[in-house]
């Protein structure tokens, strides 16, 4: 654990120390070392199913692709902040690497505890850079706004979380992860339970987030620098979705009756956050509308509680955490140039960039989940066990399944296909380092198409 | 045992042979326009020579092989496996396609010339063509699956190949729309067999399923083809996708895309052999589709959507044979009607091309003097297309309708497709009276000119196919299935009598409107089959008008942005703001006040204490 901890702490030191003509470039290389060599985690050769084990962090096949996807977008988060980033003074430039190199730290130490507390700090701890880039970094005014929205309702449905953990540390006599699985289950009835059931896991279903909870999330996303947006996309939601697999191990009892409710509405969340997206003007807005939908079909299969239910969010979360990090930084090629998130501003820039036309096809056709694309292997996996759940989701997953394609060629045609607008004069051609950033977002899709059972989770 | 290793390993070859053209566009240089008509055309004419070998070994020795080469991943006890099914439905389909996509890419080498992208699109065809051969030797449903939407989306591309056009955009997004309306029923049908079979292999899905009721994923199997194959309900989208560059149509209408819904029911249709409900739900859509669709060819004036309407209605007759529980007869169906579809579109390209980008055909006329061979081929395709005794159509479409008169299944669908069968006549009569006899309509300057090689050959090509591949396949194929054998002399001769009625009764009505009999012409009949029985019309505005209103209107602005605001954090809000202005209230900064009070009440206090 700690051959990555520690060289992504010491990133921070190398940010300050690193000449100014080479700071980019050094963390950018810096961080990718890293995030190699947590490649190394994919080996697995315990018989417990934890691996990497040391007294207070460990991993298994559930926290391995999320942590590595986290170390995976630390590069890719200063790849696509350069260009917005190069205007600022040195100092503010470092200080914000080493935020996000900070928010890096958290998230592996949420990933990888062993122990629900120190899970549950970590989960908190990232709070904080969080609502520094959304609240510091943010473009327009709302932006104090977003970040308000951020914290208060993630920080509502965390506090109950606090009480319930400290209440199962008093009854159960232990909190550690690898540990709860092999105790007895717990007698749960009264009221006082259901509420204790919930506690566990709202801050999750916040996090997720859960439709009907979700306003702070297309705020957020949209007020926060390209660096925020993807983080948030790709690895923060991913908390909830992880979070709640690790806890609903010890509800067990309960949350076949209790669940009805959630599933419900995270399957009816698809079609309406779906059903807003048909309508969304900002580029950004649509992207994050779509993440509530993703996530609410993660949210029901981890909530059915199958192996198959299980399997899909572990895929669902890591496919989505690509794509929409990926869609992310689409957007924002075209905010640089267009200095504006409104699509219908930026139309037929197939005709002036067409090589990111190829990277925004690509990355509809996997937001749409085509298929073999590891999005479609969790979409079907979930789908599958939400059917053997109720028949009747069907209608619900398969209109989702449709209106997700047509908003998403919709966003392509949009912005890609058609005449050019006519205010467009002058557009910067497409730099290099865009074109990297895509291709590190779409080698770990299409090279987990091959091999996806490194995303696989607990049924590999 | 090395014929079987000739024949998986020429399979593979093939596969590889055209992958390799895509391979080619990784190398960052840029290709000059030769590269679409030296890579990819010789590509597909090579893989075509290729899987003529297997074929031939299936012909001599019957030999089917499914070939499992990799698992792929697996979840508890449920595997998915990348594996081929060479039987003789792919067998056979292969080389047809192949053989059609060769002649439609050279036709495309003259006909796409000028485009600055001609490579691109050479490219999107060829991945249109392997996304299409993957489905076709695919042998578990996830592959299928793979190739089911490659299809959609290479489709998605190549329709909106001139996207400057709004309309091109539209038919593009229109043809998933309908085909991901098919995809759900595909979803369930392979989410059921997930559950209840617990495999996606076919061979062990047909096994398993021998005592289980079949219906829920039947209906879903139905309603998968019913999008793809664009029958009744979600056929507006195949029309519309004319909107493409006339290769494309001539791609997706005969040997790609529409042909895959068919063939989908084909493949597996040893599981709704015995499943009454899901073949008769098959007859009467495919009755209905045939007869609507060409009800709605009869007024066209689009040379283009004429063809179209005529796929649509040949799909809908292939439908039919699957509901007759014939699947052979519809595979058959589908590989004479690659041929002479894919000629009458690759011939109305030439048409097109020639006179200026025009597709009316009441500005056409008299073209028999000007393009001989277009001409010629026109006619063959619309022969080979009514059932002209002996040429490629007949042999498939007399069997359908033979076997559906001799069936006792269901008399509106047999009178249906008679109807339709009729109109077929009419519709190809049409057409050849109006773009080629008489006289001319079109502007006098136009560039007519068919003497290329890269267009008359492969026309030619095709329309040979058209005039021996019905027999050939038909003297080829082994039917599985009990055929008919004998029936009355008014029965065998029904399919070519009502053609030849349709053409009569066109024949009569043509007259009637150059005599002007009637000054003022009865058009209630003519006004829906020409606005395509008010589907399009309605649907398309009502549906798409409603979601996108309760979009705004609910999922927006009711639910979003006040429902959860007003109950979440300007809720909250609300409710902390009058507290906290009574507790500002009380708290003005007056010290003085403050301190006596505070003074008073230690005094009191200490008193009380003290008493």
């Amino acid at each position: 654990m700690l051959k990555i901890l520690m060289p992504t702490t010491m990133l921070i030191l190398t940010t300050w120390l690193t000449k100014p003509a080479w700071l980019w470039s050094t963390m950018t290389a810096n961080s990718l070392l890293v995030a190699t060599i947590s490649l190394t985690w994919l080996k697995w050769d315990s018989e417990s199913g934890w691996n990497s084990l040391n007294s207070s962090m460990a991993t298994d096949p559930l926290s391995t692709p999320l942590l590595i996807l986290t170390c995976w977008l630390l590069p890719l988060m200063i790849l696509a902040s350069q260009n917005h980033m190069s205007m600022e003074p040195l100092n503010r430039q470092r200080s914000f690497i080493s935020l996000l190199i900070s928010l890096q730290t958290f998230l592996i130490m949420a990933f990888s505890a062993t122990e629900i507390i120190m899970f549950y700090i970590m989960f908190e701890a990232t709070l904080i850079p969080t609502l520094i880039i959304i609240t510091r970094w943010g473009n327009q005014t709302e932006r104090l706004n977003a970040g308000t929205y951020f914290l208060f309702y993630t920080l509502m449905g965390s506090l109950p979380l606090l009480i319930a953990l400290l209440m199962t540390q008093n009854n159960l006599g232990t909190l550690s992860m690898p540990l709860i699985q092999h105790l007895h289950q717990m007698k749960l009835h009264t009221h006082g339970d259901m509420m204790w059931w919930t506690a566990c896991l709202l801050a999750f279903l916040v996090k997720m987030p859960l439709y009907g909870v979700h306003l702070w999330l297309p705020k957020a996303h949209v007020e926060a620098p390209i660096a925020g947006s993807m983080v948030l996309a790709a690895v923060l939601l991913k908390l909830g979705g992880y979070g709640m697999m690790r806890l609903i191990m010890m509800l067990t009892p309960m949350t076949k009756t209790l669940a009805y409710p959630f599933i419900i509405l995270a399957l009816w969340g698809i079609i309406m956050t779906g059903s807003i997206c048909l309508r969304q003007t900002d580029l950004k807005s649509l992207i994050a509308y779509s993440s509530v939908g993703h996530m609410g079909l993660v949210a029901a299969g981890i909530l059915t509680q199958t192996p198959w239910g299980f399997t899909g969010a572990t895929v669902l979360m890591i496919a989505h955490g690509l794509t929409s990090s990926a869609l992310f930084c689409l957007a924002n090629t075209n905010y640089e140039r267009t200095h504006s998130r409104t699509m219908i501003l930026a139309r037929g820039m197939q005709v002036i960039l067409p090589l990111m036309t190829f990277w925004w096809l690509m990355m509809n056709l996997a937001n749409l989940a085509l298929p073999p694309s590891t999005n479609l292997m969790g979409e079907l996996l979930i789908i599958t066990t939400t059917f053997n759940w109720s028949n009747w989701t069907l209608t619900m997953t398969g209109l989702g399944m449709l209106i997700t394609a047509i908003y998403s060629l919709h966003m392509f045609l949009t912005t890609q296909r058609g005449l050019t607008t006519n205010h467009i004069i002058s557009i910067e051609p497409s730099h290099t380092r865009e074109h990297l950033l895509m291709t590190m977002h779409a080698l770990p899709m299409l090279l987990l198409i091959l091999k996806p059972e490194l995303i696989w989770g607990w049924s590999y | 045992m090395y014929t079987t290793l000739i024949f998986n390993s020429t399979l593979m070859t093939m596969f590889i042979i055209l992958t390799a053209p895509i391979l080619t566009t990784l190398n960052p240089m840029k290709f000059d326009k030769k590269w679409a008509e030296l890579w990819v055309k010789t590509a597909v004419q090579l893989a075509f020579f290729t899987s003529l070998i297997p074929l031939f070994i299936y012909l001599d020795q019957g030999i089917e092989t499914i070939t499992t080469n990799w698992q792929w991943m697996n979840t508890n006890t449920f595997n998915i496996n990348i594996s081929f099914k060479f039987d003789q439905y792919s067998i056979v389909f292969i080389p047809i396609a192949l053989y059609v996509t060769w002649s439609i890419l050279e036709f495309a080498n003259w006909y796409m010339h000028q485009d600055p992208k001609m490579n691109q699109f050479f490219k999107y065809l060829l991945l249109f063509l392997i996304t299409m051969m993957i489905l076709v030797t695919a042998n578990n449903m996830f592959q299928l699956f793979i190739g089911w939407e490659g299809v959609g989306i290479m489709s998605f591309l190549l329709i909106g190949w001139w996207h400057g056009r709004t309309n091109a955009n539209t038919a593009a997004l229109q043809a998933v729309i309908y085909n991901r309306v098919g995809d759900i029923g595909l979803t369930l049908s392979m989410i059921w067999f997930a559950i209840n079979l617990n495999t996606w292999e076919m061979q062990q899905m047909f096994i398993m399923s021998n005592n289980i009721d079949m219906t829920i994923p039947l209906l879903g199997l139905t309603l998968a083809a019913t999008g793809k194959s664009a029958q009744f309900g979600l056929h507006p989208w195949l029309p519309a996708a004319m909107e493409g560059p006339t290769p494309v149509s001539a791609l997706l209408h005969s040997s790609t895309m529409v042909v895959a819904g068919i063939f989908l029911l084909i493949r597996l249709h040893p599981l709704m052999d015995n499943n009454k409900l899901i073949l008769t739900t098959c007859l009467c859509l495919g009755a209905l589709t045939t007869l609507f669709t060409a009800a709605c060819a009869l007024t066209q004036n689009d040379i283009k959507k004429i063809i179209a309407f005529s796929t649509s209605s040949q799909l809908g007759l292939m439908m039919v044979a699957i509901g007759l529980n014939q699947p052979q007869l519809a595979f058959l169906h589908i590989c004479t009607h690659a041929f002479f579809k894919a000629m009458l579109f690759l011939c109305s390209g030439s048409i097109i091309h020639s006179l200026n980008d025009e597709q009316d055909i009441r500005k056409m006329g008299g073209l028999h003097n000007m393009l001989p061979t277009t001409s010629s081929c026109t006619m063959i395709g619309s022969m080979a297309l009514t059932g002209m005794p002996f040429l490629a159509g007949f042999f498939s479409k007399d069997a359908i309708i033979e076997s559906l008169n001799s069936s006792h299944l269901n008399a509106w669908a047999l009178i249906t497709t008679l109807m339709a069968t009729s109109f077929t006549a009419v519709y190809s009569l049409r057409i050849i009276y109006l773009v080629m006899m008489n006289y001319p309509r079109f502007q006098s300057l136009s560039p007519i000119n068919e003497n290329d090689t890269k267009t008359h050959n492969p026309i030619k090509r095709l329309a040979w196919g058209s005039v021996i591949a019905g027999m050939m396949i038909f003297l080829n194929i082994l039917p599985t299935k009990s055929q008919t054998m004998t029936m009355p002399i008014h029965m065998k001769t029904a399919a070519i009598m009502v053609t030849i009625l349709g053409i009569l009764t066109a024949m009569e009505l043509t007259k009637l409107t150059s005599t002007q009999l009637k000054i003022i012409p009865n058009i209630n009949l003519h006004n829906p089959s020409n606005m395509l029985g008010y589907f399009p019309n309605i649907i398309h505005r009502l549906l798409p008008q409603t979601n996108l209103y309760l979009g705004q209107k609910m999922a927006t602005h009711l639910t979003d942005q006040t429902w959860f605001e007003k109950i979440g954090p300007k809720g909250i809000l609300a409710l902390q703001i009058p507290t906290t202005k009574m507790i500002n209230n009380s708290q003005q900064g007056l010290i003085k006040t403050y301190l006596t009070m505070f003074f008073l009440t230690t005094v009191l206090f200490t008193t009380m204490t003290m008493i």
